[in-house]
């Protein structure tokens, strides 16, 4: 167990380190000199050639990235001229928001996928299955900017029950904060209701198929129970496995979702960001996604491993 | 299953083979008219030009003689501005899956058949892209390349790529066991041989339906760039960039959003069922 974590953590290094040198060439290899997006257009050839002396710009790409790494590694992560701030505490202000609405978002998935599924797994094949089936076959073609609009066209615009912009903090007013992140979380719920779901009634089915549940039924366990008891808690470790690693396509989600809504999360910052060319930010706020999201996928595997002992013939 | 059984089971499977048959002529059919509406469209119908002002006509609603699908608070008519639209939104995704399918695929079969070291590099690199979510990666790319139709095919290729070569790699590594391919690699086959004799077509099937559902995802991503203003740029139009243009008139005139939006959805839908169906996964 412990030998399996540790080999994973190992493994994970050449990965973070690739992350962060992609990250960090996709910003200064590419077009768009940093010195010039700083200074404007109008900047002098001295102040351009001044500046990038001063930013290091001329030294080879290679030792700039180790540069920035020893300073990222301890918590630097630069200074943005655009917004006149540190990239870091930046960043981690505006992450809460975007972190609050992926997980209202697959907190409203898992509520409606969990019922939903166990209706159909009673019944396969019924009026129910192929309903549920075909709305969220409409839910996954569906862009989630395209949803965002319909919600805010029903519930703030003809209904006008949630705004469709603003946000309150959580700190400041919990049920105000709720009303603010509601139609951002049910967008981004719709969707992953309509991807779990699928997933769990997959699993569920073949599940049924097992001898297990036959010998429960057998003893005389109601078709409810069987599939509460026995199926259900099978096919939870897919869905915690989905779950987990939906979190780094979610963050393409909360950008859109965001900037759609207008809530001042890691997203919106992104995309303001790449709008006003602050390449230290844009790089900032890379690297902390991605690095989130191979570290979530960590927790993913060492969970599915400690939900599902069968894993530990493979991998132990 | 004895003969008789068969027989038995022979009508409910020939209505299952109809109805896949039937949804998969629909569908394609679908594909077909959009496309062609889409690429042909400009040429054959009577269509006004998506620049074109109208400001008598502005905000006409779904069904106006002449505007068919109404026009935008410009007056330019949405069933014309829907179509050329349609083309960047289509080219784009074709490209970066056509970009994928080629690139990734041979990627991702050269780590399954190879595996060692080879595979193991090819893995990482490929851990290393997949850590970047797909809209944040594109919007990176597209943003420092610079909007064209070009660039914006290749910013989506960063997510096309690394997801057909796993795709690739599974399946490379499925067929690598099988006894054919060691009878051919013990008659001396070498590795470009069997690659391509072997090894390849009987992983074509999963690569060529696997594209339809990437298509999907490619439409997906390139919508929300364009929304979110790093796409192919005005006065070229596309599906995401005309509904983020309607989203100012959302409460007055939802159409101008909604009618693009409609054209994005069924297009999405198709692909999404077609893929399925052929995967053989459908419900």
């Amino acid at each position: 167990m412990i030998a399996f974590v540790l080999r994973r953590i190992v493994q994970l290094v050449p990965v973070l380190l690739g992350v962060t040198l992609l990250a960090f060439l996709l910003v200064n290899l590419l077009p768009g000199n940093m010195a010039l997006a700083i200074l404007g257009p109008d900047a002098s050839k001295e102040a351009i050639a001044h500046l990038q002396e001063q930013l290091g710009l001329n030294q080879p790409i290679l030792l700039r990235y180790l540069h920035w790494l020893g300073h990222a590694l301890t918590g630097d992560f630069g200074w943005s001229a655009v917004q006149s701030q540190p990239v870091l505490p930046t960043i981690l202000q505006r992450f809460p928001v975007t972190v609050e609405i992926i997980l209202l978002g697959q907190l409203i998935g898992v509520v409606l996928a969990m019922p939903c599924a166990v209706a159909v797994a009673l019944r396969p094949q019924g009026w129910l299955d192929r309903l549920l089936g075909l709305l969220a076959y409409g839910a996954i073609a569906t862009p989630r900017f395209l949803l965002g609009l319909l919600l805010i066209l029903g519930f703030s615009v003809y209904w006008q029950l949630f705004p469709s912009t603003g946000f309150v903090s959580l700190f400041a007013d919990a049920t105000g904060n709720l009303h603010s992140v509601a139609l951002p979380a049910i967008t981004i719920g719709v969707l992953e209701f309509a991807v779990y779901f699928r997933v769990l009634r997959g699993e569920m089915l073949r599940n049924l198929a097992e001898d297990f549940v036959l010998a429960a039924r057998a003893k005389g366990i109601s078709p409810l129970r069987a599939v509460l008891r026995h199926v259900l808690r099978n096919s939870a470790v897919a869905l915690v496995t989905v779950i987990g690693i939906g979190f780094g396509p979610l963050v393409s989600g909360a950008v859109i979702v965001e900037s759609l809504f207008s809530l001042p999360g890691a997203g919106d910052l992104l995309v303001n960001s790449i709008y006003q060319r602050d390449a230290v930010m844009v790089q900032g706020v890379v690297v902390i996604v991605a690095v989130t999201v191979v570290l979530v996928n960590l927790v993913v595997d060492i969970a599915h491993m400690l939900l599902d002992p069968r894993i530990h013939l493979h991998d132990g | 299953m004895t003969a008789r059984q068969a027989l038995e089971e022979l009508p409910r499977r020939l209505s299952l083979r109809l109805r896949e048959g039937t949804e998969t002529w629909l569908w394609g059919t679908v594909l077909v008219l959009i496309a062609a509406g889409c690429y042909l469209g400009p040429f054959v119908l009577p269509l006004a030009n998506p620049e074109a002002t109208d400001f008598a006509n502005a905000l006409a609603p779904i069904g106006t003689p002449g505007h068919w699908l109404g026009t935008d608070a410009l007056g330019r008519d949405l069933m014309s501005r829907c179509l050329h639209g349609g083309r960047v939104s289509l080219t784009v995704s074709l490209g970066a899956v056509a970009l994928g399918l080629v690139v990734g695929g041979t990627l991702g079969i050269i780590a399954g058949y190879r595996g060692g070291t080879v595979d193991a590099v090819i893995s990482r690199c490929l851990d290393v892209l997949f850590a970047f979510p797909g809209l944040v990666l594109a919007l990176t790319v597209a943003s420092y390349l610079g909007p064209s139709v070009r660039n914006v095919t290749l910013a989506i290729a960063f997510y096309t790529v690394p997801a057909y070569a796993r795709m690739a790699r599974a399946g490379a590594l499925r067929v690598r066991e099988q006894n054919f391919v060691r009878a051919a690699q013990m008659f001396g086959g070498r590795g470009w041989y069997v690659g391509t004799r072997h090894i390849l077509p009987n992983v074509l099937f999963l690569i060529l339906t696997y594209a339809f559902v990437l298509i999907g995802i490619a439409m997906v991503i390139e919508a929300g760039l364009s929304f979110l203003g790093l796409g192919v740029p005005p006065p070229q139009p596309s599906w995401g960039q005309l509904i983020a243009m309607g989203k100012q008139d959302i409460s007055d005139a939802p159409h101008i959003a909604l009618v693009p939006g409609a054209f994005l959805f069924v297009t999405i839908a198709a692909f999404n069922r077609l893929g399925d169906i052929l995967q053989g996964r459908h419900v």
